[in-house]
């Protein structure tokens, strides 16, 4: 048997992974424990695999991965969460700072996006409340095994839970008690600066679209989300000075959108450029899939729109503003990018 | 001889006069130069403005059409602006590499008389000194017709050193004769006079590196000086 399941790097996949691990070995005993990401991976470990039965996570499986398992059309369970409190949690357990931690969030959840919308997904949510014999009972349903209260009992006594906690206790009791990293639901951004978690806020929105299987539509890439070219570590926050040889003068966000076809917006507006100069605005997906050189105006906003291809929701998305002429002169505030699903590939401008 | 070298409204006629350290030199401010053109008013440069002292040494940087040569005949006071202003407090070369001005019908010897006249050198000091550095010899007697372009290139650079400006404009840098005769301008120019202004307009990096202590670097009529070198290098490797 497959056990397949998946889910982000969040306190409550690791609690559930945790307690699930341990029901499959009480009901079926003779299981391996596999983390694949890659097809690759996969395949290796399956052919060195020692028992018949095998437990199967990914928390950000590539394209070719996800293909097989909805081809497969098993059955799997997801572990889902609020964008926000995954993205809380990786901050704290793994010291990462936040807009990478932004970033692998939405690595994780676009890549399983299509999982989620699977129907033979069993997609458990931390905001369902269960307590552990409803979560129990939930997997064993899901997997066509039958769970005892007598079973549900051993796989508390063999994680050490049997005597906090009993099979009415909540999951989320057992995640707060246990994962010192996790926090209350909806609280997972507490400690990040206020304005970062507006940001984050922000960026993670439509990722409810995605958490929900439907199609995401829009989404605002904010400035902060951009790196500026001359400080690659430092998040763009401040106008950019033109002044200085041909260079990339910012890029980012290095966010993850689902497969498809899409429209990016980026607004720029641009100062004190009277000796003129010529931009490159690129899209980069593991290459460059659009690609639009123009001459910048004097001063003024000005609007550039590029439709590009996604082939790999793991792969992250950067657009870069390319600087092709030196400059002696010139300021560029980027002020939003924003990205739309789109039908069809072309790439067009307008100056405002 | 040419509207260059008898240009009198700002040339002194009396030996050159040494600046010194402390006062401001060649000062340009927000200057400007248009051309009329069939399609209408043409902007070279636009709103130009920079100082340089005594001994200090300035490179212009720029790509073909920048408004180099522009700027240097302004400078040099070939040409007005079209507004702006131009001050110049101390004695200022003809652009280098500048080998039109000579008088063609008239001998070496003649033009170097004329113009030492013209600067208020001593004529036959003039003489000696050209001579001695031309390295022309008897062909000084004849016609300035006659001479190749090297020739007059090393004409006007012997009387150049020999009228010896307080600020040198050098456009485009001088490729007068062999290896050993380049050397030897150079000699003269950068190392025995350092202590002369000058405004140098290269593309040789190495020169620039070597020598100036700011770079004007120009893009479209437009001008920002440096006193970061490699900055202003960097930006004219990409222009």
């Amino acid at each position: 048997m497959l056990i397949t399941t998946f889910g982000p790097p969040s306190g409550y996949t690791q609690c559930a992974l945790y307690l699930m691990r341990l029901l499959t070995d009480e009901l079926l005993r003779d299981v391996d424990y596999l983390v694949a990401g890659e097809l690759a991976q996969l395949r290796e470990a399956w052919s060195a695999r020692r028992q018949p039965h095998v437990f199967f996570f990914a928390d950000c499986p590539e394209r070719a991965l996800v293909d097989v398992f909805l081809k497969l059309q098993a059955p799997s369970v997801i572990f889902l969460e609020d964008a926000n409190d995954v993205t809380g949690y990786i901050v704290r357990e793994r010291g990462m700072a936040w807009p990478w931690a932004l970033r692998l969030t939405h690595q994780c959840l676009v890549s399983i996006g299509d999982l989620i919308a699977n129907e033979n997904a069993l997609v458990l949510r931390r905001e369902y409340e269960l307590t552990l014999r409803e979560f129990f009972r939930a997997i064993a349903l899901q997997f066509q095994m039958d769970a005892s209260d007598a079973q549900m009992q051993a796989v508390l006594a063999k994680g050490g839970l049997a005597g906090d906690f009993t099979l009415d206790t909540p999951l989320e009791t057992v995640l707060m008690a246990r994962w010192p990293h996790a926090r209350p639901a909806s609280r997972g951004l507490d400690g990040v600066e206020k304005s970062d978690a507006r940001i984050i806020t922000a960026v993670n929105a439509p990722l409810k679209a995605v958490m929900a299987g439907r199609a995401v539509e829009r989404l605002l890439w904010p400035q902060e989300m951009f790196i500026a070219g001359d400080q690659p570590n430092e998040i763009l926050l401040n106008s950019i000075e033109m002044l200085g040889g041909a260079r990339c003068l910012c890029y980012g966000p290095f966010l993850h959108l689902p497969v498809g076809q899409w429209e990016v917006g980026l607004e720029m507006e641009v100062r004190e450029n009277l000796s003129g100069n010529r931009f490159d605005i690129d899209v980069f997906h593991g290459e460059v899939v659009a690609l639009e050189s123009f001459d910048i105006p004097a001063a003024g906003r000005f609007h550039v729109r590029a439709h590009f291809p996604i082939h790999d929701p793991r792969e992250p998305v950067q657009v870069r503003i390319i600087m092709r002429e030196g400059a002696i002169e010139g300021v560029l505030d980027v002020k939003s990018a924003v990205v739309r699903a789109a039908p069809q590939a072309s790439v067009s401008r307008a100056y405002g | 001889m040419t509207d260059l070298l008898v240009q009198t409204g700002d040339r002194p006629a009396r030996p050159p006069r040494r600046a010194t350290a402390a006062e401001p030199c060649i000062r340009l401010d927000r200057v400007v130069k248009e051309y009329h053109t069939p399609i209408g008013a043409r902007r070279v440069l636009d709103g130009i403005s920079f100082e340089i002292n005594h001994g200090e040494k300035i490179a212009v940087l720029g790509r073909n059409g920048a408004g180099k040569s522009t700027l240097v005949k302004l400078i040099g006071g070939v040409e007005p602006p079209t507004s702006g202003t131009i001050t110049r407090g101390m004695s200022m070369s003809w652009p280098i590499a500048f080998a039109g001005g000579f008088d063609a019908n008239m001998s070496g010897l003649d033009n170097i008389r004329f113009i030492a006249r013209l600067y208020g050198v001593d004529p036959d000091d003039a003489v000696a000194r050209v001579d001695d550095f031309a390295e022309l010899g008897r062909l000084l007697n004849l016609p300035v017709k006659t001479y190749s372009s090297g020739m007059r290139s090393r004409l006007m650079f012997g009387l150049i050193l020999a009228v010896d400006f307080d600020c040198f404009l050098v456009d485009e840098m001088i490729s007068v004769g062999d290896q050993r005769f380049q050397r030897k301008c150079y000699e003269e120019l950068f190392v025995k006079r350092s202590d002369r202004a000058m405004i140098l307009v290269s593309h040789d990096l190495h020169i620039i590196r070597d020598y100036c202590n700011q770079a004007l670097v120009l893009k479209n009529g437009r001008g920002r000086v440096f006193d970061d070198l490699e900055l202003a290098l960097r930006i004219y490797d990409t222009l």
